[in-house]
């Protein structure tokens, strides 16, 4: 920097140094860096079904859901991994069949294909079924899953807090 | 150079960090974690399989086998063993349970038993898994205010499920 001659240059020389825009992103990187840790809690890699068919029920639970087959389930489809698998309508009448050969079918091949085993080296399934599901419908799914050594079952829920009973 | 003059030069030299990269990655993180946040979070019910093959070992046990029975209007809470029913609630069609009262009486019988975890659920074919699951909350654990402070008391967290059986009277 070479030094100025007189004042005036001096103070000029200033002013054009101060004139150099600069935007402060102190805060906007404070409120980035919330954010990302925010999201990085929040985030899951389980997504919820989004379809409107398939509404789940709400809890008072607090286990996270464990990797495993998922078992989709609404009034019109039962659905493994994203592929549907049987019509559920037929199942909902009381004389038909207490197993679903499809679901069982689709389950022993995914058995074979190495499937998801919890702590105690059981073929673990998770059903997400919408609230509406009757119970014997359900219970098709359970028998077929045993069925086919999916011996170890969970029911995903909505978690919700906990409050006083 | 004087003091004042250095004082001055210091404060205009002001270290600016080069944040591009880090805006950069910022832009790129945040909408991902925004499309794979969870803003309900999932969680599971996990069932209770009973191990067929060891029946030798339950029937020594004098702990009673409990078990709550839903139908579209009644819920019964009894003991299969000694046949005693603890609970009986008559409900409207369509109507939910009043799970208040069937905590209120699971909580005498879990501190008689302490050691007792399992229950069965026997519910109709027609009941809806929304209820199957609210009653399954609710037999799992309560939630009691002690101390002014809200904390989770375990009830009953081995649920197995069942069918009820046929009703006498109504066949």
């Amino acid at each position: 920097m070479s030094r100025p001659q007189s004042r005036n240059s001096r103070r000029y020389a200033r002013k054009q140094i101060k004139k150099i825009p600069s935007l402060n992103l102190v805060s906007l990187m404070d409120i980035f860096t919330i954010l990302v840790f925010f999201l990085l809690v929040n985030s899951s890699n389980v997504q919820p079904p989004s379809s409107p068919e398939l509404r789940l029920p709400e809890a008072k639970v607090e286990k996270p859901i464990e990797p495993s087959l998922m078992i989709e389930l609404t009034n019109s489809d039962i659905v493994v991994l994203g592929r549907k698998v049987a019509d559920a309508t037929p199942y909902l009448q009381p004389e038909s069949d207490d197993l679903i050969p499809g679901l069982i079918e689709e389950l022993r091949y995914q058995a074979s294909r190495g499937g998801q085993r919890g702590d105690s080296d059981q073929l673990h399934a998770t059903l997400m079924a919408d609230r509406e599901i009757p119970f014997q419908l359900l219970k098709k799914i359970m028998l077929s899953a045993a069925e086919a050594d999916y011996s170890k079952m969970s029911f995903a829920v909505i978690g919700q807090a906990q409050d006083a009973d | 150079m004087s003091r004042r003059r250095q004082r001055r030069q210091g404060r205009h030299e002001t270290p600016e960090i080069n944040i591009t990269a880090f805006m950069n990655l910022m832009v790129v993180l945040i909408p991902f974690l925004l499309l794979t946040a969870a803003f309900n979070q999932l969680t599971i019910l996990e069932l209770y399989l009973p191990q067929v093959g060891a029946p030798g070992v339950e029937e020594k046990t004098k702990l009673p086998e409990l078990e709550v029975i839903l139908r579209a209007d009644s819920l019964t809470l009894q003991d299969r063993k000694n046949r005693k029913t603890y609970h009986k609630q008559e409900v409207a069609l369509k109507e939910d349970y009043d799970y208040h009262r069937l905590q209120a009486s699971l909580q005498p019988i879990k501190r008689q038993y302490p050691q007792l975890s399992t229950i069965t659920v026997l519910a109709e074919p027609g009941i809806p898994y929304e209820r199957l699951i609210a009653v399954m909350d609710h037999i799992r654990a309560v939630n009691l205010t002690q101390d002014g402070q809200l904390s989770a008391f375990e009830l009953f967290p081995d649920i197995a499920l069942g069918d009820a059986p046929a009703q006498q009277g109504k066949r």
